[in-house]
């Protein structure tokens, strides 16, 4: 028997081979593993052969790895793990190239079809459709860089400063001496927290302040309120946008 | 799953007509003939599995006594109009023969396959013997390409399609006529 994932990507279910699963995810990727990312597919869209317009809420990052390829695959749901037989035969005629490409073995379990994926051909099936298509855009999986200066909060509209989102990162590189980024470890913290005040409800700027940020929480010196709070904002900002649908055509924050 | 006889008793039936939801073409309804003996079964309901990237008429695939069988719609296949509900559907269970052509120059003999899919139907399904006052016609003259016809007949009030199975199963083109 092998173990399996059925998930969902758009009207189609698909089976991944539990093994192939490095690791799943719910929600943005964590910055650090989005900036090593350049391309992550997401499968509603490759198998309906269209752009991904927004992932459905609740989606699932998969991690998968097969032969030398690593990449990430959003899926609208992990259904189930099952376990199949280890018989599987090939996907039957008049079923098209690209499908028996992608999915070259079928099984059956409890009188249910279950197409296999088979991840080391996501890639090169969505390079044969070529045009983006069952690509993620880059705003729907990244997390907004932390802005690691305490000028880097938007400045209101209207004010001297107001000089677009580039102005943060040229500040970055004029000084270097001072401790100016949220590290790692900072950044989980401070994520942990918001996301639990977040959990319990705390939406409002009365809650999530950084002036309430635990003692001791924040151990890295020189970091400013002004940065932790720009930092809470944008997480609460993605925990909100996590449980509510984006419509066409808005733009997300940060 | 009750079929209708329309043969008298004693008489063994040959042919099995399956109304399709489609559209009149010539003013006659469509209607699949098929020998008894193709017929494995009548389904009142299938569990569909959609299959990626698949022409409309290929609707997916389901399970049946453990195979993994296509489900095709035929009216979609042939380009047929149909303007009507289809509640009601059944997905009949058919069998074919396909003959395998040799894979080597060593293999010269070909090789004949069963193999099976499942095709949406409306539940108008008689059982009973190939009328005898029914008129030949070319395919092309009711729109139907040639390769996926075995024949074609009609009456006052039917038009009679046998299909070719196998060669519908492994088509990359639609059935309709150029």
């Amino acid at each position: 028997m092998k173990k399996v994932c059925l998930v969902k990507g758009g009207n189609f279910v698909l089976g991944i081979e539990a093994r192939y699963i490095l690791s799943r995810r719910h929600g943005m990727l964590p910055h650090e593993t989005a900036g090593k990312e350049r391309e992550i597919f997401h499968l509603g869209s490759l198998l309906a052969r269209k752009h991904c317009e927004h992932p459905e809420p609740g989606s699932v990052f998969l991690q998968l790895h097969k032969g030398e390829n690593t990449f990430f695959l959003l899926v609208d749901q992990v259904i189930d793990e099952i376990e199949l037989p280890e018989q599987t035969t090939r996907l039957p005629p008049p079923s098209p190239e690209l499908a028996e490409q992608l999915c070259p073995q079928v099984a059956v379990c409890m009188n249910l079809v279950v197409l296999l994926l088979d991840p080391a051909q996501v890639i090169p099936v969505a390079r044969q459709l070529g045009q983006g298509i069952g690509l993620l855009a880059a705003e729907h999986w990244s997390q907004p860089p932390v802005p690691v200066d305490s000028a880097a909060r938007p400045p209101a509209k209207g004010t001297k400063n107001d000089s677009g989102a580039a102005a943060p990162n040229r500040r970055i590189r004029k000084n270097k001496k001072r401790p100016k980024s949220v590290d790692e470890e900072t950044f989980k913290r401070v994520m942990a927290w918001t996301i639990a005040q977040f959990k319990q409800g705390k939406v409002g700027a009365e809650h999530l302040a950084a002036d309430q940020l635990p003692p001791g929480l924040v151990q890295q010196e020189g970091v400013s309120d002004t940065v932790l709070q720009y930092l809470i904002d944008q997480i609460s900002l993605r925990c909100q946008e996590s449980i509510t649908p984006i419509q066409p055509g808005e733009q997300h924050g940060g | 799953m009750a079929v209708k006889k329309r043969s008298s008793a004693g008489v063994k039936a040959k042919t099995v007509s399956v109304y399709l939801y489609a559209d009149e073409i010539q003013e006659r309804r469509p209607v699949l003939l098929f020998t008894a003996g193709q017929i494995d079964e009548v389904l009142t309901k299938a569990e569909i599995q959609a299959v990626p990237f698949a022409s409309e008429y290929l609707l997916g695939l389901c399970a049946w006594r453990e195979q993994v069988l296509p489900i095709m719609d035929l009216v979609r296949f042939f380009g047929l109009s149909s303007s009507g509900k289809d509640e009601g559907a059944r997905y009949l269970v058919v069998r074919t023969v396909d003959t395998l052509s040799p894979g080597s120059a060593e293999n010269i003999h070909s090789e004949k396959v069963l193999q099976r899919c499942v095709l949406k139907v409306s539940d108008q399904i008689i059982n009973g013997d190939i009328p005898a006052d029914c008129e030949v016609i070319y395919p092309k003259q009711a729109g139907f390409a040639p390769v996926f016809v075995r024949g074609l007949f009609r009456r006052e009030k039917e038009l009679f399609i046998l299909p070719d199975i196998a060669a519908i199963i492994h088509s990359n083109s639609l059935g309709g006529a150029e």
